[in-house]
């Protein structure tokens, strides 16, 4: 069992050689961490997500989730790990206009066994998994669960997103700004339902904001800049 | 792979109405393209089945395809007779089966005056070997009687009975008419879808009757004597052209180098089938042409979607990447664009088949009247099955366009779509 569950060494990333955008020599996230990631934009939040994710490889050092080097694995074995491992929370426009609220919630699950066998260990069936998170997130319309996601507000998209992410519980959410299009009462709300569901599902967080008024929800702050030896010009 | 095909079904039915514009557009293209390939074919076939059965045809010598325009399809003029003699000649060789002769040059209303004999009904053949069919009435007996064609009758409603009035010449409006010796319709052919339906047939000896007083070209009363028709022998001292049966084919060669080495006169012979080969030669320009502009439209068609998919291509890019984040691999996002070129154009492949049909279905007599194409309802053939794989195949290499694309962005966005 492996002491963390997120490791980077000796990281180096660039998107054009010559010009690095992360050099980070130590990062250890342990499971159940929620951890809020901040750092102003352009500082290499988004290619730190997309390392972690598996989306990128980095040039140089080691990536490891969950004791598995992911930049050793080919891109297929990455998002394969990916779906199986990963829920994603972005910014807005999380939904496929074209599926209903519950096959929203229900597509990882298409792309992933695992996590289809434990949604269905845990809740008995697919469907009664995405509604029992829709309900805990405080959505128990039955007729909106089936109906288009074009008939929901911001907020309530974004919670759809968060059960989506949490769908046949995978070890870690990642979560990229999920807040910034909410208000301040959506927000805390928002909040205070990803990270019960997050402890529920025993989920490791990862939460990405420039918002520093919402790091007393987190147990661990991590400023990229603090981390990141390259100094992005502006 | 399941869910990929739902996801292009689910996403193409959320944006139906550009996606019902995209099929439309290629099935108005494939009909098009199919229904002009049915056409060509059909009037191909029509055209070198204007005449069968018949092994040579022999007029005055000038050009083969001259020869058959006049002689079949009544088009343009003989530039010399061929006299009653040579004619005797040729039918009196022991190869020969059977004769028609036919003598041209009148006209009545701008349809033309076909001047036979009583083995034309019998020896005349079109098609895959239809001989002609009286639809009322019956063949020609007294002098002044005359057989119409289907469309003559259909066109100037001419019943059995009705007295006609031949024109001398063969243009459609005359000042000189045969007005002293007019006819009685006595039969109505059915219709053939060839030529023969616009001519109307009378014996040779009417054709001598009623020129019995014209002298070059003018009608002088009196001048061909006085003597009554019915005293008359009224044979026909030229022709215009004779069609040829023979008893074995393998004489045809034979029988044509001895008709265009006669020496009394100079004869051509000609084969039909050559003949009608060449001269379909010549239209092939046009039949190509058709074909290839209609293929244009079926790429305009392809064009058409092909914008249609990469206008909509960077409003999707965020559904990409939320693909790409539940774990759908940069391929699949490829395959997702291609399986929609690919049902966009199969939808209007099958719809467009549906329209061609369901018109042709509609418009099928209206074609039989009005060009004497004979078409068929069957099932396409294997040429159009392959343009429609054709049409298919381009379809869904059309979809690797965006679908490239779209697997270009999805590896270059990850998780974040920079819009």
């Amino acid at each position: 069992m492996p002491s963390a569950i997120i490791e980077l060494e000796n990281v180096r990333f660039c998107w054009q050689r010559g010009r690095p955008v992360l050099d980070i020599s130590l990062l250890e996230i342990s499971p159940g961490e929620r951890v809020f990631l901040k750092g102003p934009s352009g500082s290499g939040k988004s290619s730190l997500l997309n390392l972690i994710s598996g989306i990128q490889t980095p040039q140089e050092g080691s990536v490891c989730l969950l004791g598995e080097e992911l930049n050793l694995y080919g891109s297929a074995r990455r998002d394969r790990f990916r779906s199986d491992h990963i829920g994603l929370i972005f910014q807005q426009f999380n939904l496929l206009p074209y599926l209903s609220v519950i096959e929203n919630v229900m597509l990882p699950c298409r792309f992933s066994k695992a996590r289809r066998i434990k949604a269905i260990n845990r809740y008995g069936s697919l469907k009664d998994a995405a509604k029992q998170l829709l309900n805990h997130l405080g959505l128990t319309d039955g007729f909106l669960l089936e109906s288009t996601v074009t008939k929901l507000s911001i907020g309530q998209q974004q919670r759809v997103a968060v059960a989506r992410a949490l769908m046949g519980s995978p070890e870690l959410v990642i979560a990229d700004e999920p807040t910034s299009a909410l208000d301040a009462d959506a927000r805390n709300v928002f909040l205070e339902l990803l990270i019960s569901e997050c402890e529920k599902s025993e989920s490791t967080l990862i939460f990405v904001s420039h918002d520093s008024a919402l790091e007393q929800y987190f147990s661990r702050v991590i400023s990229i800049n603090d981390i990141n030896a390259v100094e992005v010009l502006k | 792979m399941n869910t990929v095909l739902m996801l292009a079904g689910r996403s193409l039915y959320n944006r139906r109405l550009t996606a019902i514009m995209t099929v439309l557009s290629i099935a108005v293209s494939v009909a098009l393209l199919v229904g002009v390939e049915k056409i060509r074919t059909e009037a191909k076939n029509s055209f070198s089945s204007t005449i069968s059965g018949t092994d040579l045809i022999v007029g005055a010598r000038s050009g083969s395809i001259q020869l058959l325009l006049y002689s079949v399809f009544r088009m343009g003029n003989a530039t010399n007779n061929i006299s009653w003699k040579s004619y005797q000649d040729i039918a009196a060789q022991a190869v020969v089966d059977w004769t028609i002769p036919i003598s041209l040059g009148d006209s009545h209303r701008g349809y033309r005056v076909l001047g036979t004999t009583a083995d034309y009904f019998k020896h005349y053949h079109y098609g895959r070997n239809h001989s002609l069919k009286f639809r009322d009435g019956e063949q020609f007996k007294a002098l002044h009687d005359v057989v119409l064609g289907a469309e003559v009758a259909d066109q100037l409603g001419y019943q059995l009975k009705q007295k006609v009035v031949i024109s001398h010449g063969t243009g459609s409006v005359s000042f000189s008419k045969h007005e002293d010796q007019p006819f009685t319709v006595v039969g109505i052919l059915e219709p053939t879808g060839t030529p023969l339906d616009r001519t109307l047939h009378v014996s040779l000896s009417a054709i001598e009757a009623i020129h019995i007083d014209w002298q070059s070209g003018a009608y002088i009363p009196g001048s061909g004597g006085i003597a009554p028709l019915s005293e008359r022998g009224l044979a026909p001292k030229e022709i215009t052209a004779v069609l040829v049966g023979l008893k074995s084919k393998m004489a045809t060669f034979q029988l044509q180098r001895g008709i265009n080495n006669y020496r009394k006169e100079a004869l051509q012979a000609i084969l039909p089938g050559v003949a009608l080969q060449q001269l379909w030669g010549m239209l092939s320009i046009v039949e190509n042409i058709l074909l290839i502009v209609t293929g244009f439209v079926v790429v305009t068609g392809m064009l058409g979607m092909l914008t249609v998919l990469l206008t909509s291509l960077n409003e999707r890019r965020r559904e990409m990447a939320l693909l790409r984040s539940v774990g759908v691999r940069p391929w699949q996002v490829c395959l997702l664009l291609v399986i929609e070129t690919g049902g966009l154009t199969l939808c209007g492949i099958i719809f467009g088949m549906a329209m061609l049909y369901g018109g042709l279905a509609v418009s099928l007599p209206l074609i039989e009247s009005h060009f004497g194409l004979f078409l068929e309802l069957g099932m396409p053939s294997e040429y159009e099955f392959k343009l429609l794989t054709i049409v298919f195949l381009a379809g869904l290499l059309c979809g690797f366009i965006p679908g490239y694309k779209a697997y270009r962005h999805s590896v270059s966005d990850g998780m974040t779509v920079r819009l």
